[in-house]
């Protein structure tokens, strides 16, 4: 017996009984509701969350360099240092997003001194990493202006504050200005002065990579607000000029390969993630910081409620398989003639054990549909429910907690196809191993 | 398939024995049956209700398996063969023709025909086109779409005919065709069974407990016990093949060449 005939009798069977079709897959209907629902209750919940927590960095790692215990003077060399053949190890770790790394200047150099067009002033800031700025942590947030901001491949110029072009370098005439204004700015030309301890002083020509604005520091200069002399230039300097100047500084071509970086930030794909990477690179004798407490108990969190709620939806499929396999056994009994007529015509085993398992498939799968569907439809109507609470509760938010992705649709469905296969294997295999005999006399 | 070799037995077999446990007791429905069977022959197995008929022709059918002894059909002993070879043997070597007619009932007449060829494997358009010859040679092309219950008892039983036919089968076995027919309809499924044998040189086996049915073979095999009593050639076989019969049945043949 062919597939398609296979396929196209088992499903005339199910249109011949029709009721009883739709009244058993009823049950695969509940459990796959009750799944499809509490998994988008998973996916919904764990995405906002994540995404939420994933603004305020807590999906990146900041790793360092280790230090001896003995000698802890930072101009010493790490015995762990962060090298760039590190740095490519750490982004071939499975999850991992991206790796800023980043250089300090040594807390030596007594002040770098910028000067654009003439006007110079000293340097207040020496961040360029924009990964490592927590603003949870520096209290304010960082946005660009102009420009792309310092990323893993970008790490080149200098990033200047907006208001430090106003206040410190009289580049604009007013703050904040018009965009414009700022990206006309991009490329001009950036000279920085470092003077080391014997007096020498040795010039770096970079350009404007970019314009930013500082949240906090924005309040502080915002126009009506107190006035405040502020000689200092808030700028990010470029990991790449600052190696130059760490080169210069130490007088060591080869300082990457020796010392290494001074940190780098690890971006991971989602928080679930972050302490197995977290481990693996302290496994390269490196220090990586995570916010750990935190993030075990989230994703412990979701794993219970996860668990607990397919648990109710897997009680619901087993019960809903017990009546499938009820109604193939009752089905099997009705038609046990037409089972002895068609041996004698010359069905074998497997045609009859696939026809039943195909009939009992189609009901698991007919649940299937019916279920994805419902437990859709309960999710937006669970979504509205809760958003409208919340309204009525005097939080305007638009919260998706229950999402419906295509992996939950397909898995669903293979599930209860499977789930009424299952359920069908011991009917099927009673009738196929029936008797012709017995079977051709049965009323 | 049109060649009619008489000598030659299609059928053999030899000290054949099916015994069955009936609570404490052990009932020999088959007790030692040697029988030979050629082909194109028409044979009518008659005995009073109990005598072993019935199992004999359902150990022929490959259904029944028997305790002892060989059932040879062609080259094949049924009696030690696997289970896919008597799968062969019911799909392809021998049509089932029943009492009580035994369609299935959820599927047209043309679905009925249709079935063995289903099971074999063949395609829809060719076994749709076959079923619909089938149909027309035994007279209800019109009856096609009906369901059985929509069909007269005479009716049912030359649709079953025309499915026992589907897959070309050298031997048809038939469990009192005509038992639950009356006399009219009865005559006619014979006729057709008489033509078929004639024309075709299909092997036909008939259990039958009615003299009139039997007067249309060949030979007669009389069982009691489950042995044979007396075996008796028909020396003028009832031959009633008159109009429409025998026009439908030279195009059944010309159709099967």
């Amino acid at each position: 017996m062919r597939f398609p005939d296979m396929l196209g009798n088992s499903l005339a069977s199910l249109r011949r009984r029709k009721v009883r079709t739709i009244l058993t897959s009823i049950g695969v209907f509940v459990g796959i509701v009750t799944i499809v629902t509490m998994v988008s209750a998973g996916i919904g919940t764990e995405q906002q969350v994540t995404s939420t927590l994933s603004g305020l960095g807590f999906e990146t790692i900041t790793v360092n360099p280790d230090y001896s215990s003995e000698s802890n003077s930072p101009n010493n060399v790490p015995t762990h240092p962060l090298t760039p053949e590190i740095v490519a190890l750490i982004k071939q770790i499975p999850n991992v997003v991206s790796v800023i790394t980043d250089i300090s200047l040594p807390d030596a150099i007594p002040e770098v001194e910028i000067s654009i067009n003439g006007t110079s002033a000293p340097v207040s800031a020496f961040f360029s990493n924009a990964g490592s700025i927590n603003p949870l942590v520096s209290g304010g947030t960082i946005s660009m202006i102009a420009g792309p901001n310092f990323d893993a491949t970008h790490q080149d110029g200098v990033i200047i504050g907006a208001q430090s072009l106003y206040n410190s370098l009289h580049l604009v005439g007013t703050y904040p200005a018009d965009t414009s204004v700022y990206n006309q700015l991009l490329g001009t030309p950036v000279h920085l002065t470092v003077t080391d301890p014997r007096g020498e002083q040795q010039v770096f020509t970079t350009t404007i990579a970019g314009v930013d604005t500082n949240s906090n520091l924005d309040d502080a200069r915002a126009p009506g607000a107190r006035s405040i002399t502020v000689r200092n230039a808030s700028v990010r300097i470029g990991a790449n000029v600052k190696l130059a100047i760490v080169q210069w500084w130490y007088r060591q071509p080869d300082y990457l390969e020796k010392r290494g970086y001074s940190r780098a930030t690890v971006k991971v794909d989602t928080i679930p993630h972050v302490n197995a990477v977290a481990d693996q690179i302290k496994g390269y004798g490196l220090q990586a910081d995570t916010v750990p407490a935190l993030i075990d108990q989230i994703s412990r969190v979701f794993t219970i409620l996860q668990l607990m709620l397919t648990s109710v939806g897997l009680l619901a499929l087993l019960v809903a398989s017990i009546g499938i396999a009820n109604t193939m056994i009752m089905a099997i009994y009705e038609r046990t003639r037409e089972i002895g007529v068609l041996k004698a015509l010359g069905a074998t085993r497997r045609d009859i054990l696939g026809m039943f398992m195909l009939e009992a498939s189609f009901i698991g799968l007919l649940g299937g549909i019916l279920g994805v569907i419902g437990g859709w439809l309960l999710d937006l109507l669970l979504n509205w429910g809760l958003n409208a609470y919340l309204q009525s509760q005097g939080f305007y938010v638009n919260l998706q907690i229950f999402q419906v992705n295509a992996t939950l649709i397909v898995s669903a469905l293979i599930f209860a196809a499977f789930i009424g296969l299952l359920a069908g294997l011991y009917p099927a295999r009673r009738a196929a191993r029936l008797d012709p005999l017995a079977a051709l006399r049965h009323e | 398939m049109n060649e009619t070799n008489i000598d030659k037995p299609i059928i053999r077999l030899i000290n054949l024995t099916r015994r069955y446990k009936v609570g404490p007791n052990v009932v020999e429905a088959v007790a030692g049956i040697d029988l030979e069977i050629a082909a194109g022959e028409f044979v009518a197995l008659m005995g009073a209700s109990g005598s072993g008929k019935s199992t004999l022709l359902n150990l022929l059918g490959g259904l029944d398996t028997p305790s002892s002894g060989e059932v040879w059909v062609g080259e094949v002993n049924l009696a030690t063969a696997k289970r896919n070879i008597l799968d062969q043997h019911r799909q392809h070597t021998v049509g089932f023709v029943f009492q009580s007619f035994n369609l299935l009932s959820t599927r047209t007449a043309l679905e009925n025909v249709e079935m063995p060829m289903l099971l074999v494997g063949e395609r829809a358009a060719a076994r749709r086109t076959r079923a619909h010859e089938l149909l027309a040679q035994i007279g209800l092309a019109q009856r096609s779409d009906h369901l059985p219950n929509a069909l007269s008892g005479g009716e049912q039983q030359r649709v079953a005919i025309a499915r026992a036919l589907a897959n070309n089968p050298l031997i048809l076995l038939a469990d009192e065709p005509t038992g639950n027919l009356d006399s009219k309809n009865g005559a006619e499924v014979m006729r057709i069974l008489r033509s078929l044998n004639q024309e075709r040189g299909l092997t036909l086996i008939v259990v039958t407990h009615d003299p009139a049915v039997a007067a249309y073979a060949d030979r007669v095999v009389r069982l009691l016990d489950g042995k044979i009593v007396e075996i008796s050639m028909n020396a003028a076989p009832t031959i009633e093949a008159v109009p429409p019969i025998t026009p439908v049945m030279s195009q059944l043949q010309e159709a099967s060449v």
